[in-house]
């Protein structure tokens, strides 16, 4: 009886992982197609969103832009990149803006707002749906939807 | 002349596109706010006349308001505005600090202008509660440092240590206007009855500072030293006393289990030690996150630290603080607390006379913005 009902319990857990899959598209960091880099570890993403040191590397000028916590890219880019929770995310920024030693990246309306500024922004870096993508930005690192 | 001119007028043309969109897309504001209640069971009030037995606002509640703006891709000002009760229990607002930030490169950055103190873990932020889980912090350390902002430069060097971020924060100044509670040990001196509330001014010259923070993923270490020369001359010191300063801490957060611990040591000589005593102090903090709630346990200890001789009065006291912070969504929370304060060694610990024990009970509300 138990074992039907692990089993049945699998099952259902695993159609449900199958149907979030269909649902969530792969998260993607991208930059304008002609910033001088072709990827970013999540760790260099991770210190980058942070600003923490180490987030240029090579020197390179990174901007980085974020999106509201209602976006489903910014869900997937929290938990798997940051590996925080949003509450632990406030609380590192509360520290940071309010001790004036950082601010969080500039929050963008949505994952075209996010396509508009990277290619406007010298260095500028956004994670955006992958179903978001167009030819003139390059991904720099692709976060599988979980 | 001429050329003068029209080089000023192109640099103005290619200037005025660029400086009119950065004034709206660079300046953030981020505010803070805590409205708290504090009750006692005793009529003897705090040092600070704040808390009573009767239902009091006074020594939790404030506003603050953050301002920032880019100048240009190194450079940036910020500035903090806060409110809250005054010394006479009004409301009073004004800015707490500002400075302007230049960053030389990606990890040294020198801020010059009206700095905060970091002294203890939480200083830079002391107004901001949501920032940590308690009501206040101990007041057997957090006391014990009243200078709260310097006007002054530091540096900000940040270095990757494998998992972990060093900060080295050099920084070199003074305060003044800054003020201090005055004991109530001294107050007859200066004619006044015992449970007055007195602050006075002091001057702190010739600051020399270094803070130190290494942080991980769930660690951080600090540890803190100053020098500086201080004089009250409304108190009639006025030899600039030699002061020394030191602390250190470690916070943690790992799963759901939160640690905070820090130490300090005071010491003033000459005739300041009259006002500010030779004081050690430590607490310790532990909590465990359950979904929402974070109960937490707190343990803190003052002690005299003078050496016989000294003028300054040993103010001594352990307190034992139960609490629990509730988080309201992202960006809110609310903090109860029941602190059970014991002045120790016939002191008055950090209250208007000595007594046995006392019991203070808090409820905040914390909120970011």
């Amino acid at each position: 009886m138990n074992l039907i009902k692990k089993t049945s319990l699998s099952c259902l857990a695993l159609l449900a992982a199958l149907l979030g899959g269909l649902a969530q598209a792969d998260v993607v960091l991208v930059a304008d197609a002609s910033l001088a880099l072709d990827a970013l570890t999540p760790e260099q993403a991770r210190r980058l969103y942070l600003a923490r040191p180490g987030r240029f590397p090579g020197g390179l000028r990174l901007v980085p832009f974020d999106q509201p916590a209602s976006s489903p890219a910014r869900r997937v880019f929290v938990r798997e990149v940051l590996k925080m929770s949003e509450r632990e995310l406030a609380q590192y920024w509360s520290r940071r803006t309010f001790a004036g030693k950082g601010r969080p990246p500039r929050v963008l309306a949505d994952d075209a707002a996010v396509v508009d500024r990277v290619k406007h922004t010298p260095g500028g870096v956004g994670y955006i749906d992958a179903d978001s993508l167009d030819d003139d930005i390059k991904v720099l690192l692709r976060i599988p939807a979980p | 002349m001429h050329t003068r001119l029209s080089t000023w007028l192109v640099a103005a043309s290619l200037l005025l596109p660029a400086t009119g969109s950065l004034a709206v897309e660079n300046i953030t504001l981020n505010g803070f706010l805590t409205v708290g209640a504090t009750k006692s069971n005793s009529t003897t009030a705090s040092g600070n006349g704040n808390i009573t037995d009767d239902v009091g606002f006074d020594e939790d509640s404030r506003v603050g308001i953050q301002i920032s703006a880019d100048i240009n891709d190194r450079m940036s000002v910020t500035a903090q505005l806060l409110g809250r009760a005054d010394r006479n229990q009004n409301f009073d607002a004004g800015f707490d600090w500002g400075f302007v930030s230049y960053a030389l490169s990606e990890d040294l950055t020198v801020r010059g202008g009206k700095l905060k103190f970091p002294t203890f873990l939480v200083s830079e932020y002391i107004e901001v509660g949501y920032a940590y889980p308690w009501i206040r912090p101990p007041a057997e350390v957090y006391a014990s440092n009243p200078i709260t902002a310097i006007t002054g430069l530091d540096l900000l060097l940040r270095t990757r240590l494998g998992p972990l971020d060093l900060l080295v924060q050099p920084y070199a100044g003074t305060s003044s206007g800054d003020e201090a509670l005055v004991p109530q040990e001294v107050l007859p001196m200066l004619g006044l009855a015992p449970g007055t509330v007195k602050y006075a001014g002091f001057d702190a010259e010739n600051m020399l500072g270094i803070n130190l923070a290494l942080t991980g993923d769930w660690l951080t270490l600090r540890g803190g030293w100053l020098r500086t020369g201080v004089s009250a001359p409304s108190l009639g010191v006025t030899s600039k006393d030699d002061v020394r300063f030191a602390s250190i801490g470690a916070s943690i957060d790992w799963h759901d289990a939160i640690v905070y611990t820090e130490a300090f040591r005071r010491d003033i000589d000459g005739q300041a030690n009259a006002f500010f005593p030779n004081q050690k102090g430590w607490y310790a903090t532990a909590g465990y996150r359950i979904a929402r709630f974070l109960p937490h346990l707190t343990w803190a200890q003052l002690r005299d630290d003078n050496d016989s001789g000294d003028p300054g009065t040993g103010l001594e006291q352990d307190s034992l603080t139960l609490g629990l912070r509730v988080e309201l969504g992202s960006g809110a929370a609310l903090k109860l607390e029941a602190q059970r304060v014991e002045p120790q060694n016939g002191s008055r610990g950090l209250f208007m006379a000595a007594e046995d024990d006392i019991n203070v009970f808090s409820l905040a509300v914390d909120v970011i913005f």
